[in-house]
C-alpha cells in the first residue's frame, strides 16, 4: 500500500514511516498542510493519515478541500484532540476514522489496513469465505466445513466484521466502534469474552483454528 | 507625596463626611425655618398691634388735637402693660407716658424702631436692660410720640433659638466627622484584614483565612465568600496534587517495571532464545499499553471536569444504551459465574451523551462483575423514580463499600485495600462521577441488598439519578415503581 502521512512532528513521521514500510508499505511523509494537500492531490496514495494541527494549512481544512476536490483515498485522522467532539468533527469533515494520540502502533496499522480495504463501497458482497468458513448475508448464515453454525445476532455481526477484514489483525477498540458502534476504552475484557465465545463455537470442533490472538494487538481472522 | 492616613482615603470617609454635611445642612434649614415662624410671628404680631395703636392716636389727634392724645397716652401708660409711651412736647420736653425720657438712640435718628432702655424689676427690684420695638409719630407741632413694646421675652427666646440653631449644626458637623472617621476607620481596618489574606495567601500561605464576625453584614460576607473561595481553591490544589502524585506513583511501577525488562534484555539480549525475547518484549508491551490507558482516562477525566462537553447533550432513551451494555456484559456476568439481570423501561428521556453514559455505566457493571464473588447477581436498572427523575442503576451482591469509603471510591486513584490485588487503574469511579456531574445527575452509593445466603456482604447499589428533563414523555408503561429500594435479588 501507498500511504501519505502528513505530520509535522518529524520524530513521530519518522516512526510512522519506519513502521508502515517493515509492515511492507510505502509510505511518505509531509511536513505540514500545505504540502501534504499538494502531495495527496499529484500522487495516487491509498490512505492518508492526517495529523489535525499542522503548520500553514489544518487537516480538518486539508482533508475538506480534497474532498470537495473529489479525491474519495480513504482518511485516517491523528490527533491529541480525542473528545466526542472532535472526533464528529473529523469525521464530518471528510475523515474516515480517527485515532487520538497517544496511540498504539499496532492499532494504526490496523486501522490503516482496514481503511485500504474499504476502497470500494460499492461492491455489494453477499457472500464470504475464509477458509472453509462461509457466510452468506442474505440469509444470514454461517457454515464451516458445511456444517451449520448457530450465531447470536451480534454474533454474526462480529464474525462479519473480522471476515471482511480476513488477514488483518483487527483490535478491541476497532470491534467496540464497528460492531458495537461505542467509542471508549473498555476497562476489561468485555471483548476478549464476545471473541472467545465466537471462537468456540466456529473453531471449537475443527481441527484448524481460523480465528488467532494477535498478543498486544488484537484478533485475526486467517485461514 | 505625603499620603493621608489609611481611614482618610477611604469610600466610607469621604461617603460619611458627605452624610455629615448633607445632614447638618438640612437641620440647619429646618432651624431657620423654625425661627421664622417663631420670631417672625412675634414681630408681626407686634408690629400689628402697634399699628392698630397708632391709628388710635391719629383717630384722637383728628377729633381732639393734642390734649385727646396724650388722655389716651395716660390712659394706656397704666393699662396696657407691655407697651411703652412717651409723649414729648417740642423740645424733647416729657409729657406723658411709663418711660421716662424719649430713649437717645431714636430721638436722633426717628424712624428707628429697635430700642433699649433701663427698667427696674418689681420683683428683684434690679435695674435691667430691656429691648423694645417701636414706632415713633410726629404730630402737627412738634409733638412726638413713641408707641413701643417691650420685647424682652420675645427676643431672649429668640435668642435661645438662634443659638441652639447654632450650636446644633455645629454639633451635627463635628459628630458627623468624628463618627465617619470612626467608622471608616472600623472599615478601612476590616477591610486591610481581608487584603492581607489575600496578601499572604498570594504570597503562599494557602491556610490563611479572613477573620468573620457573623454580623452578616456586607464586609462578613465578603469574608465568608472569600474564605469559601479558599477553601475551594485549596481543596483544587490538593485534588490537583493529589492527581499528579497518583498520576506519578502508578506510572512509575510500570514504568519502572518496563525499564528493568528493556534493560535485562538488553544485558543478557544474546543468552534469550528467540522465544523468551518475544515473551519479555510483549510483556514491556502491555505495559505500555496500560500506562496509555491510564494516561487516556486521566485525560478524559481532566475533560470532564473542565466542563467543556455539556452544551452537547442531546434528549436521548437511554433504553438502547443499556440493552446494548446488557449484551456486552451478559457474557462477561456468566463467565464469571454470575447471575445478570436488567429491567429497562423504555420510553425515559434524559439529556446525556450516549458515549459517555456507555463509558461510565460499563465502569460501574465491571467493577459489579469484577467484585461480585461467583454465585452473586448484577442487576442493572433503568425507571423513573417516584419524584420523577430517571435512574439508572448498578446493585450487586458483592462485599459492597463501608460507608466512610463511599465518597473517597470516586476520587482518582483510590483503591480499596482488598481491591489492590485486582487489576485496575483507580480510575473507573472517578470517570464515573465526572461524567455524572457533567450530566447534573446525582451520584447515590447505598448497601446493596443486604447480607443474603450466600453472600459475601450487604453488596452495592450505585445509581446516576438524571435531573428533570423540560419535555417529558410519560407513558403508562413508566408508572414509578417506587424509590431505589434495596435489589430483590
Amino acid at each position: 500500500m501507498r500511504i501519505l502521512i502528513i505530520e509535522d512532528d518529524l520524530e513521530a513521521a519518522h516512526y510512522l514511516r519506519k513502521g508502515l514500510s517493515e509492515s511492507g508499505h510505502v509510505a511518505d511523509h509531509a511536513a505540514d498542510g500545505e504540502i501534504g494537500l499538494e502531495m495527496a492531490r499529484t500522487a495516487d496514495y491509498d490512505v492518508l493519515i492526517v495529523d489535525r494541527m499542522l503548520p500553514r494549512l489544518d487537516g480538518l481544512t486539508l482533508v475538506q478541500t480534497l474532498r470537495d476536490g473529489g479525491a474519495k483515498t480513504p482518511v485516517l485522522f491523528l490527533s491529541a484532540l480525542g473528545e466526542v467532539d472532535h472526533r464528529i468533527e473529523g469525521l464530518k469533515a471528510g475523515g474516515d476514522d480517527y485515532l487520538t494520540k497517544p496511540y498504539a502502533f499496532a492499532e494504526l496499522l490496523a486501522r490503516v489496513e482496514a481503511q485500504a480495504r474499504r476502497q470500494d463501497p460499492d461492491a455489494v458482497q453477499t457472500h464470504l469465505k475464509v477458509g472453509d468458513l462461509e457466510m452468506d448475508l442474505l440469509a444470514r448464515t454461517v457454515k464451516r466445513a458445511d456444517q451449520t453454525i448457530l450465531l447470536q445476532p451480534r454474533e454474526f455481526r462480529l464474525l462479519e466484521f473480522l471476515m471482511k477484514h480476513a488477514g488483518q489483525v483487527v483490535t478491541r477498540t476497532m470491534l467496540l466502534e464497528k460492531v458495537w458502534d461505542y467509542h471508549f476504552d473498555p476497562q476489561t475484557n468485555v471483548i476478549d469474552v464476545h471473541v472467545s465465545r465466537l471462537r468456540s463455537k466456529i473453531d471449537k470442533a475443527f481441527d484448524r483454528p481460523l480465528l488467532h490472538t494477535v498478543r498486544g494487538a488484537g484478533y485475526r481472522l486467517q485461514a | 507625596m505625603k499620603r493621608l492616613p489609611a481611614f482618610l482615603r477611604t469610600t466610607t470617609f469621604r461617603f460619611t463626611i458627605l452624610a455629615a454635611g448633607l445632614f447638618a445642612f438640612s437641620a440647619f434649614a429646618m432651624l431657620v425655618f423654625v425661627y421664622q415662624t417663631t420670631a417672625g410671628v412675634f414681630s408681626r404680631q407686634t408690629d400689628a398691634l402697634l399699628a392698630v395703636q397708632i391709628t388710635e392716636f391719629e383717630t384722637a389727634f383728628n377729633k381732639g388735637g393734642i390734649n385727646a392724645v396724650n388722655k389716651i397716652v395716660v390712659e394706656h401708660s397704666i393699662e396696657y402693660d407691655p407697651f411703652l409711651y412717651v409723649f414729648t412736647r417740642p423740645g424733647g420736653k416729657f409729657v406723658s407716658g411709663n418711660l421716662s425720657a424719649m430713649p437717645q438712640s431714636l430721638a436722633k435718628s426717628g424712624a428707628q424702631r429697635h430700642f433699649t432702655y433701663k427698667i427696674t424689676n418689681t420683683k428683684t427690684r434690679m435695674q435691667e436692660t430691656h429691648r423694645a420695638r417701636g414706632t415713633l409719630v410726629k404730630f402737627p407741632g412738634e409733638y412726638m410720640l413713641l408707641v413701643a413694646r417691650d420685647t424682652e421675652e420675645e427676643d431672649a427666646l429668640i435668642d435661645r433659638i438662634s443659638r441652639a440653631v447654632w450650636i446644633a449644626a455645629a454639633l451635627v458637623l463635628a459628630l458627623g466627622l468624628v463618627s465617619g472617621a470612626l467608622i471608616s476607620r472600623r472599615f478601612a481596618s476590616r477591610l486591610d484584614a481581608l487584603n492581607s489574606v489575600a496578601r499572604d495567601v498570594m504570597g503562599g500561605d494557602m491556610k490563611r483565612r479572613a477573620p468573620r464576625n457573623y454580623s452578616g453584614d456586607e464586609l462578613d460576607d465578603l469574608a465568608s465568600n472569600l474564605n469559601d473561595m479558599l477553601n475551594k481553591i485549596e481543596q483544587l490544589m490538593a485534588a490537583t496534587r493529589h492527581a499528579g502524585d497518583s498520576i506519578a506513583h502508578d506510572l512509575r511501577s510500570p514504568l519502572t517495571r518496563m525499564r528493568n525488562r528493556l534493560e535485562a534484555q538488553l544485558r543478557d539480549g544474546e543468552s534469550l532464545n528467540a522465544e523468551e525475547a518475544d515473551a519479555a518484549l510483549h510483556r514491556t508491551l502491555d505495559d505500555a499499553d496500560e500506562l496509555l490507558k491510564t494516561f487516556n482516562a486521566v485525560l478524559r477525566i481532566a475533560r470532564l471536569e473542565a466542563g467543556e462537553q455539556r452544551e452537547a447533550f442531546d434528549q436521548i432513551d437511554p433504553a438502547p444504551l443499556l440493552h446494548d451494555l446488557q449484551e456486552l456484559f451478559e457474557p462477561v456476568a456468566e463467565d464469571s459465574g454470575l447471575d445478570f439481570e436488567a429491567e429497562i423501561n423504555d420510553g425515559l428521556i434524559i439529556r446525556g451523551d450516549r458515549g459517555l453514559l456507555a463509558q461510565a455505566l460499563s465502569n460501574v457493571l465491571d467493577n459489579a462483575l469484577k467484585y461480585t464473588p461467583k454465585g452473586g447477581g448484577v442487576v442493572l436498572r433503568l425507571r423513573r423514580q417516584r419524584d420523577g427523575r430517571v435512574a439508572i442503576s448498578v446493585t450487586d451482591t458483592g462485599p459492597g463499600v463501608p460507608d466512610d469509603m463511599r465518597e473517597a471510591i470516586f476520587r482518582r486513584f483510590v483503591r480499596l485495600e482488598e481491591s489492590r490485588t485486582q487489576s485496575g487503574s483507580g480510575l473507573g469511579l472517578a470517570l464515573v462521577r465526572a461524567v455524572a456531574n457533567a450530566h447534573g445527575a446525582e451520584l447515590i452509593v447505598e448497601d446493596g441488598p443486604g447480607d443474603n445466603e450466600g453472600s459475601d456482604g450487604p453488596g452495592l447499589h450505585i445509581a446516576l439519578v438524571f435531573p428533570l428533563t423540560r419535555q417529558r414523555k410519560t407513558s403508562a408503561a413508566n408508572e414509578p415503581e417506587g424509590k431505589s429500594a434495596p435489589a430483590k435479588l
